[in-house]
């Protein structure tokens, strides 16, 4: 039944067919007045794209088409407009179109082949999915969501928030997160180089490293990943599996470190005051300052005291070094 | 969206006629589902071949010319207050639809881990007169006879809650893992492991070492470290 309402609709279904005649490339070039805020839609498969926001109330598709019979569909307008490469017979060939929005506009980019996205100029939400292709997201939207299989993904604009998931591709953050910034990995890498604010990190199997602490929540789990942080009053709770934890800087609030057969260490200040204690089943044990132990347990105060500092390991290391 | 919410929207999304929001997710599930984007072709095929047809097919002769008189000169049948109704009537129960996999799954973590960590606190603030096993304990798992420590027994009901979810979600894996890239399977397996190396050294040590709130808490983070990525895995 649904197969008949499908053809129906599909026989009745009127496209706007922007490119050019057969040929081996078809030019494309098309554009549609939008609201200076509203909703950019854009489908493509293989190829590349480019998004960028400008001045104008208008939405603007430039590049190409590379196989014949393909087609870039131009729909909607004012609050919403739709971009979509379709394909003659199935799914779309390459397409290397430059679509430009206006700057205030939100954008929701889908790449289900192998199209590198590429987003900038753009203030409201962007929000990307893609398989095999590279993200990069710069520029200052308000929001940034990234869906990513296997391409690799960098945010290097400013935003309040991101949210970016990665099957095996590499994260990188080099842009600033005002707020919040929760990044899922399982397999890649990541790397926040840039600022953030609160930060929230899951991996299996990726390394993390976060470079730039500065005062903001750090929530990291990971299972074998190693994890890396520097930066200034570090706070918040790392849980590990098997990998190794290096925390570095100077600390801001209470820190909780858990690490099963992972290492952990602890790089201070030499100057640090902070409420130390740390449990390790069968691992050892080593200070740069001096702690009391009792049993399987370590404690003491640094300094004149401070923020509570908790580690706590099965088999992995515990090292605390002063800097 | 998951893979069956997907096969049942599939014909529509085709057709184009989906809510702006449900045809992206749809899309985002086919770029990562081979079955599904499999059938996606097949639908389009159909579709292409349907549209190559021609639009009309005189029949050979004009059989309405024939048909018609005979129609019409037949009384019509009144309706019964039941046929006028626009709705088709239902008889029976009106068929539910399924729970997506994936609810369940999610439902069956939420569960254990509420459970689980309400056992553990009752059990570790739980005074000399209070019961502390529940009446699972007969099943609880090996081990947990006489000759066991405390701290086991009591962790056993959790452990039980938390075998059940990983297994519900371990058959629902079994059943997608098709879906998912070899290199895919292989680290989550690799990490798998690495959690059951954990949950059994932690298991041997609370054995030992029955009245460490520490190590309690360490099995416990493993157990939740493989919800997480059992969790994690079903819904890619």
């Amino acid at each position: 039944m649904t197969h008949i309402r499908t053809l129906s609709l599909a026989a009745a279904a009127a496209a706007l067919l922007l490119a050019g005649p057969a040929g081996a490339q078809q030019q494309v070039n098309a554009r549609q007045a939008a609201a200076s805020n509203g909703t950019v839609t854009i489908e493509i498969n293989n190829g590349a794209l480019r998004v960028v926001g400008w001045g104008r109330g208008e939405v603007q598709v430039t590049g190409t088409v590379e196989r014949d019979g393909d087609r870039v569909q131009l729909e909607g307008g004012g609050r919403r407009t739709e971009v979509r490469v379709e394909g003659r017979r199935g799914r779309a060939g390459p397409a290397s179109l430059e679509v430009r929005v206006p700057a205030g506009s939100s954008v929701e980019v889908t790449a289900t082949g192998n199209a590198p996205i590429t987003v900038s100029g753009v203030n409201g939400a962007v929000e990307t999915v893609t398989r095999n292709g590279a993200t990069r997201v710069g520029g200052s939207p308000r929001t940034v969501d990234i869906t990513s299989q296997n391409g690799s993904v960098t945010l290097e604009g400013e935003t309040d928030r991101a949210v970016i998931s990665s099957m095996s591709g590499p994260v990188r953050l080099t842009g600033a997160v005002r707020q919040r910034a929760e990044i899922n990995s399982m397999n890649g890498a990541v790397d926040v180089s840039g600022s953030v604010g609160e930060v929230e990190i899951s991996s299996l199997n990726g390394a993390v490293r976060v470079a730039n602490v500065t005062g903001g929540r750090v929530e990291i789990t990971s299972v074998s990943a190693s994890v890396n942080v520097t930066g200034t009053r570090l706070r918040g709770n790392v849980e590990s599996v098997a990998g190794s934890v290096v925390l570095s800087g100077t600390l801001g609030g209470a820190l909780n470190v858990e690490s099963h057969a992972g290492s952990v260490e602890l790089r201070l200040p030499g100057n640090t005051g902070a409420e130390v204690q740390v449990t390790s089943w069968s691992g050892g044990v080593n200070s740069d300052w001096r702690l009391h132990r009792e049993g399987r347990e370590w404690s003491g105060t640094l300094g004149r005291g401070g923020p509570n500092v908790s580690i706590t390991t099965f088999s992995g290391s515990v090292k605390l070094t002063r800097r | 969206m998951t893979h069956d919410q997907t096969l049942e929207l599939l014909d529509d999304y085709v057709g184009g006629e989906l809510p702006p929001r449900e045809e992206r997710d749809v899309r985002r599930h086919l770029m990562q589902c081979e079955e599904c984007r499999a059938e996606e072709t097949v639908l389009r095929m159909l579709l292409d071949e349907a549209a190559a047809l021609p639009e009309e097919i005189a029949p050979e002769r004009d059989l309405w010319q024939s048909i018609a008189p005979r129609l019409e000169a037949r009384a019509p049948v009144p309706a019964s207050p039941a046929e006028r109704l626009d709705e088709v009537r239902v008889i029976g129960p009106r068929p539910v639809r399924p729970l997506p996999w994936w609810m369940l799954a999610a439902a069956s973590v939420a569960l254990v881990v509420t459970t689980s960590f309400a056992t553990l606190r009752f059990a570790d603030n739980g005074d000399a007169d209070t019961p502390v096993l529940p009446a699972q304990q007969a099943q609880a798992p090996a081990g947990a006879d006489g000759g066991t420590p405390a701290t086991l027994v009591r962790f056993a009901p959790a452990e039980q809650e938390y075998e059940k979810a990983i297994g519900d979600l371990q058959a629902v894996l079994a059943q997608h893992r098709a879906r998912l890239a070899p290199e895919t399977v292989t680290v989550l397996e690799a990490n798998l492991r690495i959690i059951d190396q954990a949950i059994r050294e932690s298991r041997a040590a609370l054995a030992r070492d029955p009245e460490s709130p520490e190590l309690t808490r360490m099995l416990t983070d493993a157990y939740g470290a493989k919800l997480n990525v059992l969790r994690r895995a079903v819904s890619l």
